[in-house]
């Protein structure tokens, strides 16, 4: 590399230094003055001669000085243009003579952005009214206003179509970000994220998967075995990135942007660019943020009863010396209450602070300019205990050095360090929610310590003696969870690039960018002694992940203007990527100490593990653009991927994209209402790679678990030597990556002199070779193999209204609007009815005919839905005549249920019972400036689209739930009707399951208490009957709202020799309006990492914050 | 000369970078974490352990709790024992076990490999345990897959359980 270094720059330096040697013509010196609205000067103007690859940048005071060497002074006409962000780009034509010339520029506001450049990903670039396909940027504005940590939080609801969820507000979980809906089985559904053109890590890893024996996974220790339903939260890796180091976002949406990255885009791309320094004064900002966060919601939870069983406790419950093993102590169906309760729904949480200190400087000169940053963020959640917080410490570096006139040299850098402890949740008995949320109304949580043996102590197991030491106590006392669980993640981050641009003539200019991403990721996780988990005697998983690539990305652009009306531009490059990813891990077993945390503190280790993965791409692409007549604007990108994903034989494949932007006002004389009018088409393929080594025909290690019993395997040996047999999996010969084909069409128009912009977006995809893991005969020697062979539509509507009803010195008032909407189809499943997406605690399958990730199970018996069969011949079908569909059967307690008047479960046949995905979403964004002061709000709009609250059908059966503090009072087997007195409620009235009735038991007045919570179809995780858990989870969210005022008095100027100071007072997720009866409809069980969304089983609490901020400028 | 020099490098960049071998990377290209190809002696091992395994699996401790010889402890078996629910789920494994992994898919492959060598012992070792997995499987589900199977059909044909014996008969003769 080196070589080829000194190959390239020598002949540069020389070509530099030719021209300067030759110089006998005194230099053109350009100054001007560049101002903006209200003759304000503007800074950070780019004054610059394309045609000579020469320009500058203005100062505060809003002049430049542009000089041009006397050698290429010729007296001709140049273009001389000035261009900055948020402003009209000009262009005059000067006469270039020695000496002096003096130039002003007055620009004006540009709303609709035309002439910005935009930057399409690989090194390709264009301009806004260029662009064939839907521009969704995010500014940097934006994504500080959002007072997210995690970038990828930070975009939410800032684009249509653009779907981001938090797992929970527990400090670091991930945020999933999903782009015009689903498309894949088995892959990744997280878009490509690139950083300042170097494609870098988004993964999110589950300490849990080091442990495939206690998670239940099928893979090797460090693959992914379904860790993410259970043990705790783990951030993204994009919360590596400081948001405030960014400068812009543009999200290429679908395929037909993001063909450019080929093989890796079906989901598509999100181009981060990072902030540079410019030339002049450096310039110092320092912003501090103090950040008070709370739960969103308590969750509701009955205090009236105690713990017991048909009215009654036992005694020995509360004396308990050994785990009550189930039956008449574990749930919350004793006798009503008259002594002290205890308020679980918030003991367990308690104001988190988050501290975010940013430093940054930024400045140069003509040739030199650099961007230093330091980011200090503290996170301190919202549990009580020492172990919920999350610490991220980044800097950057970016800096650009001019070597000559036409050779640039430039380097990004960044490092990040974020230590975590994350918190237990979900399917886990070690969970903080599943323990205090369950824990009933009369037991005190605290101390969790029993006082005599200093052990664990939880409901289950009030007062542990010392025989108990090292037991499970069923489920964790949640108090003990936070306190003595450590689950521990600490990662250090380097990535960036190195960048060389050539502007080798006046048309021609090569780009050549080498990336690196670089993270070690240290995992410790600490099941003490007395947890509740599988692991008695406690537990230790240590495990590292170490995550590298190196990306190669070379570019040739070309461009030529043959006349006003005839342009093009053509680029070809080439891209290098490879990305290795590697664990190690051990999982000890039964601690000798209690609290010491090493695993030679433990007696018994299960195998140590290591798995990596390597994959290699080899690119080539080419994008050729042609501009005519300054309105018609043609691209067509063609790109070639190889990758070692796609096996040995057929290793390459094309990715093409064609697109066409028509500016029609320039066509007809624009109206005075429509002032700017753009038709775009585009169509493009992109796929997604399949998972490394499919193709690869391995043996496997024998590991013989005998019959079912969860535990370590043995591994035959003969004469020292280990067996071997071969995969189960048949190997794919090739593997091509999944395609995704997408047509987009739409239209930009800008009217009312610029006030109003509005923009709508069709689009339709067709996604094909989507992989499939089927399952073959036996007999031919393998269970499954990996194919391609899904097929799965989607389409959509995109729109996005802008309104700036005034723009002026003193004040300004802007709203805008987004709206979309996405549906999948599943048109084919290698000729299956569905197939199970990830593992979960729900099923959420890709189901033939259905939206793709819909709930798949079994509901309550309806008409016209439920299988006839489930009742005796003609039951149903006499029941259900004339009767709606859906309309639900009540039986008389003679064929399916336990008594008269009671609805009943299916057995038969699973049905489709909801979709996660919503019907459509919206945001609604304002802005109001007035002089210095800042007014500003973001709702998020989200419609339809189910959440399986788990949870909630848990705690019915436990009898905890709020919902169950109006009850029967049961006795006996608290079962039949017969067993319980009081709240009566017939089913299919207004308040108790509303809706259409029928059947022979239907308006038959029945007692609901533990009868029905406990003992009939209505707690959902433990009945299957999953329908009731399905929950409407829509909502509207107030993610922001802001007052800001900046200061820039003489106080501030001449008394702190600052520039300005700004104050800013903001809110986030301060109010959601939700029919969810959980504690956020925004929730996801698997984070980042699932393909499946919408499932709620003791997820941990959403938060909503206050922020002050104060920013000094200098 | 200056640009010729320059476009000389530029290529080196590019010949140099696009080198032929990027895409064949073993470790790319082939499990760097599960071995490609293994000895007849290390499958011997796979398949006599999996032999065991299937002795001792699922068909061998639901037959002895219906024959009332042997109970689940800890709440296994509960469904399966108490209330004989049976679904083609519940000895799925059980079959799979005669064909794939250590089943006549490896058997087979170890076996052509001592053809390859001439090793006699192991092919006489390997007709044996092949005859003694197929014979299980034959006196388990009568018609089985055998003479097509763990081959290149993607969905074997099925023997006739009398055959099979045959056939194995002639095997170990």
């Amino acid at each position: 590399m080196r070589q080829q270094f000194r190959n390239i720059v020598v002949p540069l330096a020389l070509l530099a230094l030719l021209p300067a040697a030759a110089a006998a013509q005194e230099a053109a010196t350009i100054t001007g003055r560049v101002t903006g609205e209200g003759g304000t000067p503007l800074a950070a103007v780019t004054v610059s001669i394309a045609e000579l690859g020469v320009g500058t940048q203005t100062r505060d005071d809003g002049r430049y000085t542009l000089v041009v060497p006397g050698a290429r002074v010729a007296r001709q006409s140049v273009a001389l243009a000035a261009r900055r962000v948020g402003y009209k780009p000009r262009t005059v034509r000067i006469a270039l003579v020695p000496g002096a010339i003096t130039q002003d520029f007055a620009l004006e506001t540009n709303p609709l952005q035309l002439g910005e450049v935009v930057i399409t990903g690989a090194g390709t670039a264009t301009e806004v009214e260029k662009l064939g396909s839907v521009r969704n940027a995010v500014s940097a504005d934006l994504i500080v206003k959002a007072n997210e940590s995690n970038v990828v939080q930070a975009l939410a609801a800032k684009a249509p179509g653009v779907d981001v969820t938090s797992s929970a507000g527990d400090p670091g979980a991930s945020s999933s970000i999903k782009i015009r809906g689903l498309r894949t089985i088995q892959g990744s559904t997280q878009p490509l994220f690139v950083v300042d053109g170097v494609p870098v890590d988004n993964g999110s890893y589950s300490t849990t998967n080091f442990n495939p024996v206690d998670a239940g996974g099928t893979g090797q220790a460090g693959q992914d075995n379904g860790g993410q339903i259970e043990g705790t939260s783990q951030p993204n890796r994009m919360a590596d990135i400081n948001p405030d180091d960014i400068e812009s976002v543009e999200i290429l949406k679908g395929a037909a942007a993001g063909a450019i990255y080929g093989a890796r885009a079906a989901n598509g791309v999100v181009l981060i660019t990072t902030k540079r320094g410019k030339a002049g004064a450096t310039k110092y900002a320092l912003r501090s943020s103090v950040t008070s966060d709370d739960i969103t919601r308590k969750y509701p939870l009955q205090t009236k009863y105690g713990q017991g069983r048909a009215g009654v406790l036992l005694a020995s419950c509360n004396t308990s010396t050994t785990l009550s093993a189930g039956g008449p102590c574990v749930r919350t169906w004793g006798p009503a209450l008259t002594g002290s309760v205890f308020d679980h729904a918030s003991e367990a949480f308690r104001t988190g602070h988050q501290n975010d200190n940013v430093l940054s400087m930024s400045g140069g000169n003509d040739r030199t300019t650099f961007y230093l940053s330091g980011n200090l963020n503290k996170n301190q959640g919202v549990f009580i205990g020492p172990n919920n917080y999350f610490d991220r410490a980044t800097t950057r570096l970016n800096a650009t050095h001019k070597l000559t006139e036409t050779f640039n040299v430039g380097g990004n850098f960044s490092y990040a360090d974020t230590r975590g402890h994350f918190t237990q949740r979900g399917n886990n008995v070690n969970g903080l929610l599943l323990g205090l949320l369950r824990t009933p109304p009369d037991f005190n949580n605290f101390p969790f310590l029993d006082p005599v043996s200093g052990l664990h102590r939880a409901y289950r197991l009030p007062n542990p003696d010392l025989t108990t030491a090292g037991q499970t106590r069923g489920f964790n006392n949640p108090i003990y969870s936070l306190y003595e669980e450590l689950n521990q993640a600490q990662a250090s981050r380097t990535f960036g690039n190195v960048n060389a641009d050539w502007v080798a003539t006046d048309w021609l200019k090569f780009n050549y960018t080498l990336g690196a991403d670089y993270s070690n990721d240290e995992r410790l996780e600490i099941c003490p002694q007395e947890c509740s988990d599988v692991a008695a005697g406690g537990r230790i998983t240590e495990g590292k992940i170490v995550n590298y690539s190196i990306d190669h990305n070379l570019t040739a652009t070309g461009r030529y203007q043959y006349s006003e009306n005839l342009g093009g531009g053509l680029t070809l490059g080439q891209n290098l990527n490879a990305r290795n990813f590697r664990t190690f891990s051990i999982v000890g077993r039964q601690m000798i100490v209690p609290g010491l945390n090493s695993i030679s503190n433990t007696l018994a280790r299960d195998p140590a593990a290591d798995y990596q993965t390597v994959i290699h791409d080899e690119s080539y692409f080419g994008q050729l653009s042609l501009d005519l007549y300054q309105q018609l604007f043609l691209t067509a990108a063609l790109r070639n991927d190889g990758s070692t994903t796609f096996g040995t034989d057929n290793t390459r494949n094309w990715f093409p994209k064609a697109s066409a932007a028509w500016t029609f006002t320039k066509l007809a004389n624009p109206g005075e209402y429509l002032t700017y009018g753009k038709l775009r088409f585009s169509y493009g393929q992109a796929g997604q790679e399949p998972d490394p080594y499919l193709t690869s025909p391995t043996f496997t290690a024998t590991t013989l678990t005998p019959g079912i019993s969860q535990g370590t395997g043995l591994t035959p040996i003969q004469s020292g030597r280990g067996g071997l047999f071969f995969t189960t999996t048949k190997p794919a010969a090739v593997l091509k990556p999944e395609r995704t084909e997408e047509k987009e069409f739409g239209f930009d128009i800008g009217f009312l002199q610029d006030k109003a912009d509005f923009s709508a977006t069709f689009y339709k995809q067709h996604s094909t070779d989507v992989i499939l893991v089927t399952p073959t005969a036996p007999s031919a020697g393998y269970s499954s193999e990996v194919k391609n062979a899904g097929v799965i539509d989607n389409g959509g509507t995109e729109f996005s209204l802008n309104l700036r009803p005034f723009t002026t010195a003193t004040q300004a008032w802007d709203i805008g609007f987004g709206w979309s909407r996405t549906q999948s189809l599943v048109v084919d499943i290698a000729g299956a009815d569905f197939k199970l997406l990830d593992n979960s605690t729900t099923q959420n399958v890709a189901k033939k005919g259905y939206p793709l990730g819909v709930f798949y199970g079994l509901g309550m018996i309806r008409c016209g839905l439920s299988n006839p069969d489930e009742l005796p011949a003609g039951v149903l079908d006499a029941a259900c005549a004339g009767k709606p569909t859906g309309t639900l059967y009540i039986d008389d307690g003679t064929h399916c249920s336990i008594d008269a008047g009671r609805p009943c479960g299916e057995t038969l046949d699973q049905r489709v019972l909801g979709d996660p995905t919503p019907k459509w979403t919206g945001n609604i964004r304002t802005g109001y400036r007035y002089k210095k002061l800042t007014l500003s709000g973001l709702l998020d709009i989200r419609k339809g689209g189910q959440v399986h609250n788990g949870t909630k059908g848990a705690l019915w059966s436990y009898g905890t739930h709020g919902d169950t503090e109006n009850r029967a009072t049961c006795t006996g087997a608290a079962t039949a009707n017969s067993d319980c007195t009081g709240n009566m409620k017939v089913f299919g009235s207004a308040d108790w399951y509303p809706g259409p009735v029928t059947g022979p038991g239907a308006g038959v007045a029945v007692p609901i208490g533990e009868n029905w919570y406990r003992n009939d179809i209505a707690p959902c995780p433990f009945t299957g009957i999953d329908e009731q858990c399905i929950e409407d989870a829509g909502y509207v969210k107030l993610r922001e709202i802001s007052i800001g005022y900046s200061f820039d008095q003489s106080w501030v100027t001449r008394g702190l020799g600052l520039s300005n100071l700004d104050v800013r007072i903001a809110g986030r997720n301060l109010k959601t309006w939700t029919k969810y009866t959980g504690l956020d409809p925004e929730t996801s069980l698997g984070g980042s990492i699932n393909r499946v969304t919408g499932v709620d089983y003791f997820n941990l609490p959403q938060t909503r914050s206050i922020v002050l901020t104060v920013g000094l400028n200098r | 000369m200056r640009r010729r020099t320059m476009v000389a490098g530029l290529a080196l960049v590019m010949s140099a970078t696009a080198c032929n071998s990027f895409l064949s990377e073993p470790d790319a290209i082939r499990d760097p974490n599960n071995p490609s190809t293994a000895t007849r002696n290390q499958l011997l091992a796979g398949i006599e352990a999996q032999m065991m395994n299937q002795q001792e699996g699922g068909v061998a401790m639901i037959v002895c709790q219906w024959m009332q010889q042997c109970a689940g402890v800890a709440g296994r078996f509960v469904e399966v024992q108490g209330k004989y629910v049976v679904s083609e789920n519940s000895f799925e494994l059980d079959f799979n076990s005669i064909y794939t992994g250590g089943g006549l898919v490896s058997i087979r492959q170890a076996k052509a490999s001592a053809q390859a060598d001439n090793d006699a012992v192991y092919l006489g070792v390997l007709e044996v345990l092949e005859a003694l997995q197929i014979s299980w499987g034959a006196d388990m589900w009568g018609d089985i897959p055998y003479s097509d199977a763990a081959g290149d059909n993607p969905t074997p044909k099925f023997d006739g359980q009398m055959a099979i014996y045959d056939a194995l008969q002639t095997l170990l003769e």
